[in-house]
């Protein structure tokens, strides 16, 4: 794969339920493209569908309509080895060590010990965790546990990082921490994460580019480069960039869009 | 539950008990099992009627039907009454919680040929085992039914300056009320599982005795007939106290 | 003075307040017995009675294999999806309720006198409640953690059995609780009905005789067989029951 192709296609991706009042159209022909090694996050209200997207594009749910594919191939149900997803809620299993969490993907495959024991150890030295890999669940604090989480979803080398919303149950300080600690987990491991947030702050701090969406019918309404240099200190936070870009972002947001 | 997706539920347990029901019949004509051995439900159900205009049988019905009316009505009250005292005080809910909780463990029945060398083989022995049997289940019951009383209404109550009569009567009663039937539904349970057992160990009357006889004469049909009535009976008397109880539970705003 | 030294200690003293009540005449020995006739009973049938012993045990894990492997895997399969488990969730418990007991002379009739109708009227017994606890257990998980592990790639078995499972452990382990005591109390009153050997059998048998000493003995070991059970199934609670994943998954 040539350096700079885009990762993720999705084209015209239309989900639509039938309800007891009709027809709800949660997104409508949504399309984009994230290229290699880029961090790209999506933005919108609540009710915009970002999740649902993420979901189509993780394979976890089928689109009505339109198609998504993932380093070339086409994304109908969940594909571990290209995709690696983050929830919002670390969900790690409460009765394994922090090591055999990240391992349980591997375990899953049938991978021999010592090759698992390595790999989660490397990851877990990403994360910075590593002294921490006996611990359970819940000793962790929450923000250890989604890193936890990160270096599980990063632990089969994929291409594709998906994270929605993992830093939303955390608080302010905890969270603010966290985006320096994925920033550096994104550099070391050279994934290209989506990442689907409904802070307009962290959507801009974090990415390359910003997709916004709207909902009503869920849609991107627009796609913003982030210029802000690399890479980013959290003095960046209060820059005047950073706030053009996030006011921006609000009134596309709080206006009626077409 | 919405109304529409409850009739899939009830519709698909009709389904259920209606292909048990056909499996027997069929299994029973078909030569599948041995008709000796496993009547046809439709013979044991003529049976059945025949039995319930028979003046023995309907001796039988008398006493066991008495014999559970009996220890009911006993054990009920005196069980509730027990968990409430247990609930109200700290005090002698420490003291007899642990010997009450080994009690409830211990496999209660062994102890029916006790009952039978004190009290001999007639109705006595039967309606003080089921009480016994019933009494450690409802006891607990009266006690959690107390402690399920929210606490804070009881203090705002009496910040409204409510008499100790209106407290009882507005506010634990009807907060108790679904536990309260909890606790009459199963002891109603272990008072029909007590008599027809005691009945079957050592009586000379009522339905168990009569099954037990059955059983030994190899008359299925009338054996199986028995034990329909019994088996029957109880499920309609389960099902609509739970009625009510569920029907508390949810006006209390208590998920069921 | 630990709890279970005092507790000891009033076993004792209720024993030796048995024996003297006995001694004293103010009970009938002929309902009552006392310490000293059971003593003379384990000395005279003691290996009629250890066999038995043995006899009820095997009857007892029998019922208990078939129940908590049959319960598990019916109430897994059941709890899978949500309308069967509305469905059958009621019929579970509404059998729990009834009288069991009224179908055993019909497996007397169908399974002969001897063991096997007392494993099959045990296992009967307490499969139900293994088999509702469950159903209720895996309909309780968080689905979340089913998606979590889809997205890792696991295959329909492997949530189910590692991840499904394992999460309702809890769950099943407080029913398995209730099955074995349903168990025991099935195989006990089973023998003391039709049977030709077993600790109910011979309670019954000498109670006929008014050998109140062996009756005793007798009782004494199905409470022995009774609190053994106990306290393993507590272990096994305590190991794996829901104070234990509570505390983990609060953190």
């Amino acid at each position: 794969m040539s350096q700079g192709s885009d990762v993720v296609v999705a084209r015209d991706v239309t989900k639509s339920f039938a309800t007891a009042t009709g027809t709800f159209v949660a997104l409508d022909r949504v399309s984009l493209t994230v290229p290699d090694h880029k961090f790209v996050s999506i933005v919108g209200p609540s009710g915009c569908g970002k999740s649902t997207l993420m979901q189509i594009i993780g394979g976890l749910t089928a689109a009505t309509t339109g198609e998504v594919t993932v380093d070339g191939l086409r994304i109908t149900e969940p594909r571990p080895d290209q995709i690696g997803i983050v929830f919002q809620d670390p969900l790690l299993l409460p009765w394994k060590s922090a090591r055999d969490n990240v391992e349980f993907p591997l375990a899953l495959r049938g991978e021999p010990k010592e090759k698992r024991r390595a790999r989660a150890r490397e990851l877990l030295a990403m994360v910075g965790l590593s002294d921490f890999a006996d611990s359970f669940p819940h000793q962790l604090s929450g923000g250890m546990r989604q890193r936890v989480a990160i270096a599980r979803g990063l632990v089969r080398h994929p291409r594709l990082l998906l994270m929605d919303e993992p830093f939303a149950a955390l608080d302010e300080q905890t969270r603010t921490r966290m985006w320096s600690e994925l920033l550096q987990i994104w550099s070391a491991s050279r994934a290209t994460v989506l990442f689907v947030t409904h802070s307009l702050v962290e959507a801009v701090y974090l990415a390359d580019e910003v997709l916004v969406m709207a909902a009503k019918p869920g849609r991107i309404i627009e796609r913003l480069a982030v210029d802000l240099p690399r890479p980013r200190s959290l003095d960046m936070l209060g820059s005047p960039a950073l706030g053009a870009l996030r006011n921006r972002i609000w009134h596309l947001i709080a206006e009626p869009q077409p | 539950m919405s109304g529409t997706a409850s009739w899939r539920v009830r519709g698909g347990q009709l389904l259920v008990v209606s292909a048990l029901a056909l499996a027997w019949e069929f299994a029973a004509r078909s030569g599948l099992a041995d008709p000796d051995i496993l009547p046809p439900l439709s013979k044991v159900c003529a049976i059945l009627w025949r039995l319930l205009h028979d003046a023995d049988f309907l001796a039988d019905v008398r006493i066991t039907g008495f014999e559970v009316l009996l220890a009911f009505a006993i054990v009920v009250p005196l069980g509730l009454a027990a968990g409430f005292l247990l609930g109200e005080s700290q005090r002698l809910e420490r003291a007899f919680g642990g010997p009450l909780q080994l009690l409830m463990s211990v496999p209660k029945s062994v102890f029916l040929p006790v009952f039978v060398l004190i009290f001999g083989i007639g109705i006595a022995q039967k309606v003080i085992f089921a009480i016994v049997l019933a009494f450690f289940i409802v006891v607990p019951t009266g006690l959690a039914a107390v402690h399920s009383v929210p606490h804070g209404l009881v203090v705002a109550a009496r910040a409204f300056g409510a008499t100790r009569a209106q407290i009882y009567g507005r506010i634990y009663l009807p907060a108790m009320a679904p536990l309260i039937v909890g606790g009459i539904r199963l002891g109603l349970i272990f008072v029909v599982h007590g008599v027809v057992f005691a009945e079957m160990y050592g009586s000379t009357g009522g339905i168990g005795r009569s099954i037990l006889g059955w059983g030994e004469a190899f008359q299925m049909d009338y054996l199986l007939s028995a034990v329909l009535l019994v088996l029957g009976a109880t499920v309609a008397l389960n099902e609509t106290i739970q009625a009510v109880e569920t029907r508390l539970r949810t006006r209390n705003g208590v998920a069921p | 003075m630990t709890r279970w030294g005092r507790n000891i200690l009033i076993g004792f003293a209720l024993l030796a307040l048995w024996e003297l009540l006995y001694r004293a005449g103010a009970l009938n020995p002929l309902l009552f017995g006392s310490p000293s006739l059971v003593l003379a009973a384990a000395l005279k049938d003691g290996g009629t009675f250890l066999a038995a012993f043995r006899v009820t045990g095997e009857e007892i894990l029998l019922a208990m294999a078939i129940a908590w492997v049959g319960g598990i895997l019916v109430g897994v399969a059941i709890g899978a999806s949500p309308l069967p488990a509305l469905i059958f969730a009621p019929i579970l418990s509404g059998v729990i309720a009834l009288p069991l007991v009224v179908l055993y002379p019909v497996l007397v009739a169908w399974l002969g006198i001897g063991m096997v109708s007392k494993i099959a009227y045990g296992a009967a017994g307490g499969f139900f409640p293994v088999a509702l606890a469950a159903l209720i257990g895996i309909r309780a998980i968080d689905p979340r953690y089913a998606e979590m592990a889809r997205a890792i790639g696991a295959s329909s078995l492997q949530i189910v059995v590692q991840v499904k499972m394992r999460l309702a452990l809890p769950a099943i382990v407080s029913g398995l609780k209730v099955g074995t005591s349903l168990v025991i109390i099935s195989v006990i009153q089973s023998e003391m009905l039709s049977a030709t050997d077993g600790l109910g059998f011979w309670i019954s048998y000498h109670r006929a005789l008014f050998n109140t000493g062996q009756v005793y003995l007798g009782i004494i070991l199905v409470l022995v067989t009774a609190a053994v059970a106990n306290i393993l199934l507590s272990t096994l609670e305590r190991k794996f029951g829901r104070a234990r994943v509570l505390a983990q998954a609060a953190g």
